[in-house]
């Protein structure tokens, strides 16, 4: 997500940019398992760089996701406590608030549940902060990358960065595919960005990934919760959480793990407890509405605090490191200001010309259709203009054969099918793809002119199948 | 008469087919995909049309045999049309491909089917790698879309179709290292047992379960473990195999949301709708019949509850009231859930909640017997049924409730 | 794993071996105890009626089986596969053998449900037949 806000942020001004992921897909990493939430800035500690990004953030992504046509939902959230010491805690975070100019309003029970009528019974009084929400953080980082594809900048996949050399003209970098000579580095490398910074001879930062696993349960029960529900701060992280996503399922979670490797599995452990702290918020049994589980990581700093800035002893390179929640939220204020520290730079080295943004920038960005936010009227024009939206692939979401093959024909495209289910969400319903996943092979197979047996769930060695049944054995 | 039917599966063309028989005018099948049959073109395997063409036939002839019936009768079908939305008063919101529909018929019968649960229902921890399938999707690859889903396979589950898989991967020349099964007994038909997992030497644990996957790109292995009497996982005595996909047969759902959608009651133990003797729902002119009602055991039941709902859409009069149909005590799923009162024998069909040797089955009302019936045995995996005969339930009013139970102290 | 079930191929039996099936007559599906006695002879344990007995002879001297798969289609524009099946059931034993053949057998629409595409399949005598028809 730092990285594709950065990548647009760039696409404004007149120079060459270029996108690096060592994954198959944008968004890969922590952008595509996290809790999906905008936080109203309340919680971090008054002073830090969080604490200011993640309000600034807010506030962009308010014109921001207009712009790109990204999905928000402006719920509200609000801190659940259970008892006094919980309720103490609120009041810090009440006050942590006001010195953020965040609006919160403490809650009693009666008014808790006049907006959660379903929250346990030991829920005494909470936090309620109007300004939060919830995000479509996929669409969200295709949006980004899309609209600085559009405005001229470029995008490598799959390659990842092995060393960086200083040159004359700035910074040689290896990757696992090339060399490439660039003037400017930009680190946004997530969990590994302490990795990139050690490449850049720094070595002070550290990053330890802190695990969280997550259920996804069932649309049916997606009323349950109105607003963002978190529980009262505890230690690590902001605890176990009860949200929707923004396509209305429930989704709970994360727990947290710190791990010596990133390890992207989930444990039964894991999983009880995550149903374990929803209940203290909702009492109800979860279990009986599973759909999926997945776990995110989240890049937790040495400092505690993100990182941004030009690199100590490497000229020309940039960090955003550390970036754990609330790095989504911040996203487009951590890419300003990174941007500006860039600014500033070529202002005083007297490049001026290339910090004047571009005459033909196009802040904007639109996907194609959605069916489902479509009126009647305008779904049967679109079914008219073009049969494969009138034909449904995923029974689940309701989604046509037509988005599906915009999803791959947009830039940036999907190659699989975890790309597809980004852009354009089939697999993500009740029957995770059991229905449609042959179908997606298939249309995937002929967008791409390449047998059914190449198609992989997420690029490289995810193949879903060994090959045609009925050829001899070795051919693909 | 106008009468639309949803599915075009066995259970929507037995509809169709005796709504038309019966005199309905117009009879309309919309079916979602390019072809009639709904999973039966993918169940290449014999067993079917025993009952409803008194002959042993594959799922494709099986389809191909009501398809002929279908277009003779002269029901009208429209293909890749997919219901979107149902309402209440039997108006339906229809997705073609020549632009969307909207239509009010006289009647309405889901023929909706049943999905499989997939993993995330049953939350098997571990990565997240390509190689983990339903058992329904992994045979649609291979025997529709001609795929090789994978070289080496553990399956979780001993469901029908899990089962028929198993056979299949083995005929293909690939490798099935075990059936893993949680409950202490087959979740398919003892048939399958033998025909699918012993013909082969195919291992069935029985009280086992997959406690997790892992693989990063592709599945590399799968743990399995024995579980306590509580369905606990005893990971002391995890094992490892070492294969390409775990295949998950682990129970079918009726597709039931857009019979929720339409304002239907539905029924907790089955989770579709609930459903009177005609597999009427709870709104005058609609009907849900075969898999998108209750899990049945094989197409021909499925397709007979179709016959009798499409013969009762045009020929019923309206009722005179209902009462209600419980289960209880070892009896896991009662179809029909309402009973129309008339005077004619009922037929209640129902699955036993754990195996049972010898158990005697007793219908009750307001504290008198209907019927009482002695079983050989009971399996969870079959639908049996027990008739009850029309002058015992004379004395059955509307509102009433009629209880299905096993009588203590039979069964072992 | 005491749960574990393992039975091996039936038709290698050899007097005084004995042998768990489920009966597949009928629902009930009794666990037949079945011990070869000699020759075509066995005893059987545990059956509830006499057809226990049949499907334990059956299955002990000459076990059979349907065969059905899918060959390789050609000319279709929608259906890569075409699902065929053997027109009688045939031993046991034969199954693998036979799958693997089939597999390299194709068809060529237009293709009629119950057309022959193979008489007398490996001398088995039974023929490979279509099991639905593709037109185009």
């Amino acid at each position: 997500m730092v990285g594709a806000a950065i990548f647009r942020e760039l696409c404004r001004f007149p120079l060459r940019v270029l996108l690096l992921d060592q994954l198959h897909d944008v968004g890969g990493g922590a952008s595509r398992a996290n809790t999906a939430i905008l936080h109203g800035g309340f919680d971090p500690l008054p002073g830090t760089l969080m604490s200011s990004l993640n309000v600034e953030g807010l506030r962009l992504w308010s014109s921001w996701s207009r712009q790109l046509d990204v999905e928000v939902e402006w719920c509200g959230s609000l801190v659940l406590a259970t008892d006094d010491e919980e309720l103490a805690a609120i009041g810090d975070l009440c006050l942590r608030g006001r010195k953020a100019r965040v609006p919160t309003v403490f809650l009693l029970r009666d008014a808790l549940l006049n907006r959660e009528p379903n929250l346990a019974a030991e829920v005494k009084g909470g936090l309620f902060a109007p300004v939060s929400g919830l995000i479509n953080p996929f669409q969200a980082v295709i949006a980004l990358v899309g609209n600085g594809l559009a405005n001229g900048g470029e995008l490598a996949l799959g390659e990842r960065v092995l060393g960086l050399r200083k040159i004359p003209e700035g910074i040689e970098v290896q990757t696992s595919k090339r060399t490439l000579p660039t003037r400017f580095l930009f680190n946004a490398a997530g969990v590994e960005a302490d990795h990139l910074m050690h490449l850049a001879g720094e070595d002070w930062f550290s990053i330890t990934p802190r695990r969280g696993q997550y259920h996804v349960l069932d649309k049916s029960i997606g009323h349950l919760v109105r607003h963002v529900l978190f529980p009262a701060p505890r230690k690590l992280g902001k605890g176990i959480v009860v949200t929707r996503t923004i396509h209305g399922n429930l989704m709970i979670g994360p727990n947290a793990e710190d791990l010596d490797e990133s390890d992207l599995l989930t444990t039964r452990e894991g999983l009880q407890a995550v149903l374990a702290g929803a209940k203290k918020l909702i009492p109800f049994p979860f279990e009986r509405y599973l759909v999926a589980q997945f776990s995110g990581l989240r890049a937790v700093s040495s400092t505690g605090d993100f990182h941004l800035g030009p690199a100590h002893a490497f000229p020309g390179v940039f960090h955003a490191a550390g970036i754990k929640s609330p790095g989504l939220t911040a996203a487009p204020a951590i890419a300003r200001r990174l941007v500006e520290m860039w600014q500033e730079r070529m202002d005083l080295a007297g490049h001026k010309e290339v910090i004047a943004q571009k005459m033909d920038w196009d802040p904007t960005f639109r996907f194609p259709p959605k069916l489902s936010e479509c009126s009647l009227g305008d779904r049967d024009r679109l079914i008219r203009e073009n049969p494969s939206y009138g034909r449904i692939v995923c029974r689940c979401e309701g989604i046509s054969e037509g988005e599906v093959r915009e999803a791959i024909r947009m830039q940036p495209g999907a190659t699989d099918l975890d790309g597809i289910k980004r852009r354009c969400r089939p697999t993500t319903g009740r029957c995770q793809g059991g229905f449609c996943t042959p179908r997606l092979v298939e249309i995937l197979a002929q967008e791409r002119g390449a047998p059914l047996s190449s198609i992989t769930k997420f690029g490289e060695a995810s193949r879903l199948t060994w090959r045609d049944n009925r050829e001899p054995s070795g051919c693909e | 008469m106008r009468v639309t039917v949803i599915g075009g599966g066995p259970a929507g063309m037995a509809a169709a087919l005796s709504a038309k028989r019966a005199g309905a005018e117009e009879v309309l099948l919309l079916e979602r995909a390019e072809r009639l049959g709904g999973v039966l073109p993918q169940c290449i395997h014999t067993g079917f049309g025993v009952s409803y063409f008194k002959e042993d036939l594959t799922g494709p002839e099986f389809a191909e045999r009501l398809e002929r019936l279908v277009a003779k009768a002269g029901v009208e079908v429209w293909l890749n049309s997919i219901a979107l939305q149902a309402f209440p008063d039997r108006q339906l919101l229809v997705s073609t491909r020549l632009g969307l529909r909207a239509l009010r018929p006289d009647v309405l019968i889901f023929a909706v089917g049943a999905r499989e649960r997939p993993r995330g229902a049953i939350a098997i921890p571990g990565d997240r790698p390509a190689g983990v399938f339903t058992a329904g999707t992994a045979q649609y690859m291979t025997n529709i879309q001609g795929l090789q889903v994978g070289r080496e396979f553990f399956i979780l589950g001993s469901g029908d179709i899990g089962l028929i898989m198993a056979r299949r991967f083995t005929l293909e020349g690939l490798i099935v290292h075990g059936v893993a099964e949680l409950m202490p007994f087959p979740g398919g038909l003892s048939r399958n047992v033998q025909q699918c997992l012993r013909d082969y030497a195919i291992p069935l644990y029985l009280s086992h379960t997959v406690t997790g996957v892992r693989g990063k790109q592709r599945v590399e292995a799968v743990t399995v473990a024995p579980v306590d009497p509580n369905g606990y996982p005893l990971r002391d005595q995890e094992r490892t195999y070492a294969v390409d996909s775990l295949i998950l047969s682990v129970g079918l759902l009726p597709e039931a949301e857009l019979l929720r959608q339409a304002g239907l009651t539905m029924a907790p133990e089955t989770g579709g709708p609930a459903v009177d003797q005609y597999y009427q729902c709870e709104r005058e002119g609609i009907f849900a019949v075969g898999n998108g009602v209750a899990i049945w055991d094989l197409a021909d039941n499925v397709a007979e509850t179709a016959e009798v709902a499409g013969r009762a859409a045009v020929l019923c009069p309206p009722g005179r009231g209902w009462a209600r149909v419980e289960g209880r005590g070892g009896i896991r799923v009662v179809i029909p859930q309402r009973w129309r009162l008339e005077d004619r024998d009922l037929v209640l069909h129902f699955r036993a909640g754990k195996p049972t040797i010898a158990p005697r089955l007793r219908v009750t009302c307001k504290g008198q017997l209907l019927a009482r019936r002695g079983y050989a045995a009971l399996r969870p995996a079959e639908m049996e049924e027990i008739r009850i005969p029309a002058e015992k339930l004379a004395m059955v009013e509307a509102g009433d409730l009629v209880v299905l139970e096993l009588e203590e102290g039979s069964g072992g | 794993m005491d749960k574990e079930e393992r039975s091996g191929q039936i038709s290698n039996l050899s007097p005084g071996d004995g042998i768990t099936l489920t009966c597949i007559t009928c629902p009930v599906g009794c666990e037949l105890e079945v011990t070869l006695e000699g020759e075509g002879e066995v005893r059987v344990l545990n059956n509830r009626c006499p057809r226990g007995v049949d499907y334990a002879v059956q299955e002990t001297t000459a076990p059979e089986r349907t065969f059905t798969s899918t060959v390789k289609l050609r000319g279709s524009s929608l259906e890569r596969r075409l699902p065929v099946r053997l027109d009688r059931v045939i031993a046991k034993a034969r199954l693998l053998e036979v799958a693997e053949y089939v597999r390299t057998l194709e068809a060529q629409v237009p293709v009629t449900m119950g057309d022959v595409l193979q008489d007398d399949l490996l001398k088995l005598g039974a023929n490979l037949v279509a099991s639905r028809s593709v037109k185009e």
